[in-house]
């Protein structure tokens, strides 16, 4: 018995050293963000802030990750939106009236596998001639086409566990189309709801490519503008660290669900059958 | 629709008309749900990709206004002329056919290890899966920090136990192998989630029975453990490899491609051709290609699956 406590308590010390070397990087991040400029550029360099500040969350700001948060937020929520709109339809017919894995589910999800370098030199062509480059309606257009594949297929896997009863009996009771959607289908099918919402909004907001070719200097969401400050030969490492810990630090907060639903759901495809 | 329809017909004997009716009715609806998705996902694949189809057979250059002049297959065949192209494609293989690998080998050993321990597996799980939770912009710069050869704190560290580090991602032979060892450090994570679905999925009675017939803990792993995880292993490298043709941000902020050219794969080079040259025709003939190669790669991987995974449930039965 002491022999397996042992062992556990040994591989505990194997996973936690593995997370400290794992997460260092970002555990560095998080410590210059309260450095002072001049203290960033020490060699050997400070482990803990000398003079800890909190200038680097409010200069950040106000040089750009102001500007950022409030495009990403404009851009990935819409077309958030957007896809749940044009998806819930779509996935409640795959469900319903096509089977599992069938030849239309692919069609849709193998759109989702493209590199985003193929389409995004289509998509700039096109938007120089809509006159949609470098604005916020083109950049919800392009991440709709991006997300609403996964979008359509989660909500069809989610929408295949509700059982068909519960629409029946509610058709039976003469309910129309938007009572069947607003009192059955829709409160049923709400985790999958949000789960295809949050996924999408990830997606959305840690975008790079698209943004970085498709907008100019009228839009500039988060990622695009923490690139901006690379074009300096010594970024200021502290406003980085600071606006990348306030805009993609809370989305830490969602692993722990994260790591459930992929379990739970790559259990389902692989297993299931 | 196969499983309504008898249903339907059974219950009302004699309204066959009426059943069809029904069913008419149905596919109607149908179409009605799909119509916007299916019209929005045709037309945004459809009408972007003409406008590449058309630039790749043209001599479309945006900053220079000369006439758009067909240059049939011209833009392909000079790509494929060219040593950059082959360069370019060799290092997304190295993404796909060095990169992936190693994911999946380190993501087995995460996953054995979190599974063998009883408690906390599903913190552990949560925090090992930050990496891949993050904007690959964010990896990007974290790591540009941290391996900084003046002020980063990993080659600090180094050098105060006396080695003498390289400039990893700015250093001409260490570039390449920094990029890779990025992308395993962000990618990792999906192998390690998806394996441990895997291992869930074994029944302890399994590793009963082979504890009972005398089995060690190699013999288990190499007959039963790796055998049942072999299909979430192939799932996990289909995926990656799938998406090692996408890696463009973490090369975009590590290292631009440099020193030189020799961190630019297909992506960053179709990119540069684009964006930096504005040379469309080339670009475009570039995208097509991968395009292709995707395709063809997915293929082929998916065939050979599909052969062995018939073949081995044949031999077992």
């Amino acid at each position: 018995m002491s022999r397996s406590v042992f062992h556990e308590a040994l591989r505990h010390l194997a996973l936690l050293l593995i997370l400290f070397a794992v997460l260092s990087p970002l555990l560095w991040l998080l410590l210059t963000a309260f450095k002072p400029y001049g203290e960033l550029f020490n060699n050997p360099p400070t482990i803990l802030p000398e003079a800890a500040t909190l200038v680097n969350f409010t200069e950040g700001w106000e040089i750009g990750g102001g500007k950022g948060i409030m495009d990403s937020l404009i851009v990935s929520s819409i077309s958030t939106l957007i896809c749940l709109i044009l998806g819930f339809p779509a996935a409640y017919a795959l469900a319903r009236r096509f089977p599992p894995h069938g030849q239309l589910s692919f069609t849709i999800l193998s759109l989702r596998m493209m590199p985003p370098i193929v389409p995004v030199i289509g998509f700039y062509l096109l938007f120089q001639e809509l006159a949609l480059f470098d604005t916020y309606t083109g950049l919800i257009i392009v991440y709709t086409f991006m997300n609403l594949p996964l979008v359509i297929w989660l909500l069809a896997e989610f929408m295949r566990q509700i059982p068909k009863s519960y629409e029946e009996a509610a058709r039976v009771d003469g309910a129309t189309w938007f009572q069947l959607f607003r009192d059955v289908l829709l409160p049923l099918s709400l985790p999958g709801v949000l789960t295809a919402g949050i996924l999408a909004m990830i997606f959305a907001w840690n975008e790079f490519l698209f943004a970085l070719v498709l907008t100019g200097d009228a839009v500039i969401t988060l990622p695009k503008a923490l690139a901006s400050f690379f074009l300096f030969q010594q970024p200021n490492w502290g406003q980085l660290g600071a606006i990348g810990i306030v805009a993609f630090g809370p989305l830490l907060l969602l692993s722990y669900y994260m790591q459930r639903l992929l379990i739970r759901s790559f259990s389902i495809e692989l297993g299931g059958r | 629709m196969t499983d309504i329809a008898p249903t339907l017909t059974i219950s009302r004997p004699p309204a066959g008309e009426r059943a069809k009716r029904e069913k008419a009715a149905e596919r109607r609806s149908t179409m009605i749900l799909l119509a916007p998705a299916l019209v929005f996902l045709t037309l945004m694949s459809i009408w972007p990709f003409a406008y590449l189809l058309y630039a790749s057979f043209t001599s479309y250059q945006l900053a220079i206004p000369i006439p758009i002049e067909w240059v049939g297959l011209d833009n392909f065949t000079k790509l494929m002329g060219g040593a950059r192209f082959w360069s370019s494609l060799g290092i997304t293989a190295i993404f796909a056919l060095v990169a992936v690998p190693l994911q999946i080998l380190a993501g087995l050993g995460l996953a054995m290890l979190i599974n063998s321990i009883s408690r906390g597996r599903e913190i552990y799980a949560s925090l090992f899966l930050i990496p891949m939770m993050l904007a690959p912009i964010i990896v990007g710069f974290s790591w540009n920090l941290f391996l900084n050869p003046i002020y980063g704190p990993l080659n600090a560290l180094l050098r105060s136990l006396g080695f003498q580090p390289p400039a990893w991602a700015q250093s001409p032979e260490w570039a390449l192998p920094t990029l890779v060892a990025v992308d395993v450090w962000q990618w990792t994570p999906l192998v390690m989630i998806i394996l441990l679905a895997g291992l869930r999925s074994i029944p302890p009675r399994v590793f009963e029975a082979a504890k009972v017939d005398g089995s060690n803990r190699v013999q288990t792993f190499f007959n039963i453990i790796l055998p049942m995880l072999a299909p979430y292993m192939v799932v996990a490298f289909v995926l990656r490899f799938i998406d090692s043709f996408k890696v463009f941000d973490i090369i975009y902020i590590l290292t631009r491609g440099g020193p030189g050219t020799s961190t630019q794969n297909l992506a960053y080079y179709t990119y540069d051709v684009g964006f930096s040259r504005f040379q469309f025709g080339s670009a475009g003939a570039l995208s097509i290609i991968q395009l292709v190669l995707l395709v063809v790669g997915t293929t082929v991987i998916l065939s050979a699956v599909r052969r062995r995974s018939a073949a081995g449930e044949g031999g077992s039965r």
